[in-house]
């Protein structure tokens, strides 16, 4: 009844739909999985590895400052291939223009706020300083679900997203090994914070890669 | 009903009709801006068809055609704009009733025959 043409552009056009969604799942995936790395790694290379090569402050200060440009430079590039995407996904699915420009005011407060907050309450467990950012995280994440995530999963219902749920809930799950770091040995809790930071993000990706395959 | 389908593929953008202009807008919704060189080797086109094509998309304002000087020699981006992304999604939703319509109708048909 219908000619071919019009049945092969709606597929074509159904196509790009999913390829937009699911390019911009594992773009969220792979972003947050590459920034954790690039803090992971360079937190632990730092406090282990620089040391190790010079006892010279000058030379650190160098290999520090290289290390830094190198992890900007990437979490820059993510930065930008995540926002291209976000702008095909608004384009194809009509996100307003006014939850577009909240999504910047809404990432910039969820990771700023928080942190500050849990930095300014007086410490009142020992080595507080060292892992109130993994807690402040958490909080963060919670705001990024409920201002972010749950909107874009309202305009774009096929999209599905559930990172930063998953994020911080396993996060919170996992805030009794933090406790028991804490207790048992505090001077290494950062550490474990870390490890746990990396090990949520992945499980996160993870998931997020896995529901972006079910959509082609 | 089946004059709704027709009234309806009557009412289709004729810019976007052409299934070439249709690859075109699709690619640059996708893939963003897009060289003249680059739409040609990934939609597999020639130089004169894809030089009519863009001109026709620009003249109904569906994409924006900029010069630019860049480390492998001067090149002509092009660009959907806010009206083209507009037109796509206006096309997209009328060839989806269209479609939606016409397997109504086959079912309907299917009862009757049964």
């Amino acid at each position: 009844m219908i000619d071919k043409e019009v049945l092969a552009e709606k597929e074509l056009a159904e196509i790009t739909r999913r390829m937009i969604i699911y390019r911009f799942k594992i773009y969220s995936a792979t972003t947050i999985l590459h920034l954790a790395l690039i803090v992971t790694s360079f937190v632990f290379m730092i406090t282990y590895i620089v040391p190790a090569f010079s006892s010279n402050v000058l030379v650190n200060i160098i290999i520090f400052t290289c290390i830094l440009c190198v992890a900007f430079g990437t979490a820059i590039l993510m930065g930008g291939v995540f926002r291209k995407s976000l702008e095909s996904l608004s384009a194809l699915t009509r996100i307003p223009q006014e939850h577009r420009q909240r999504v910047h005011a809404v990432f910039t407060v969820a990771y700023s706020v928080p942190i500050l907050l849990f930095y300014f309450v007086p410490p009142f467990l020992p080595g507080w300083y060292s892992y109130a950012w993994f807690l402040a995280l958490i909080v963060s994440n919670t705001i990024v679900y409920f201002f972010y995530e749950r909107a874009m999963n309202k305009y774009v219902p096929d999209l599905k997203l559930k990172i930063y749920l998953t994020w911080t809930l396993s996060a919170a799950l996992s805030t009794p090994i933090l406790a028991a770091a804490i207790i048992v040995a505090p001077s290494k809790a950062w550490a474990v914070a870390f490890v746990l930071y990396f090990l949520t993000v992945a499980l996160a990706s993870l998931r997020e890669v896995w529901s972006a395959e079910r959509i082609l | 009903m089946s004059e709704d389908i027709y009234g309806l593929l009557a009412n289709l953008d004729p810019v976007l009709r052409h299934p070439t202009r249709f690859a075109i807008v699709t690619l640059l919704l996708f893939s963003g801006p897009q060289s003249e060189g680059d739409i040609a080797r990934k939609l597999r086109l020639q130089w004169g068809p894809l030089t009519t094509h863009l001109r026709r998309l620009r003249e109904a304002g569906y994409v924006e055609v900029r010069k630019d000087i860049t480390f492998r020699g001067p090149r002509t981006y092009v660009r959907l704009t806010d009206k083209g992304i507009w037109a796509y999604n206006t096309y997209v939703e009328t060839l989806n009733k269209i479609v939606s319509l016409a397997r109504r109708i086959q079912t309907q048909d299917k009862c009757v025959e049964e």
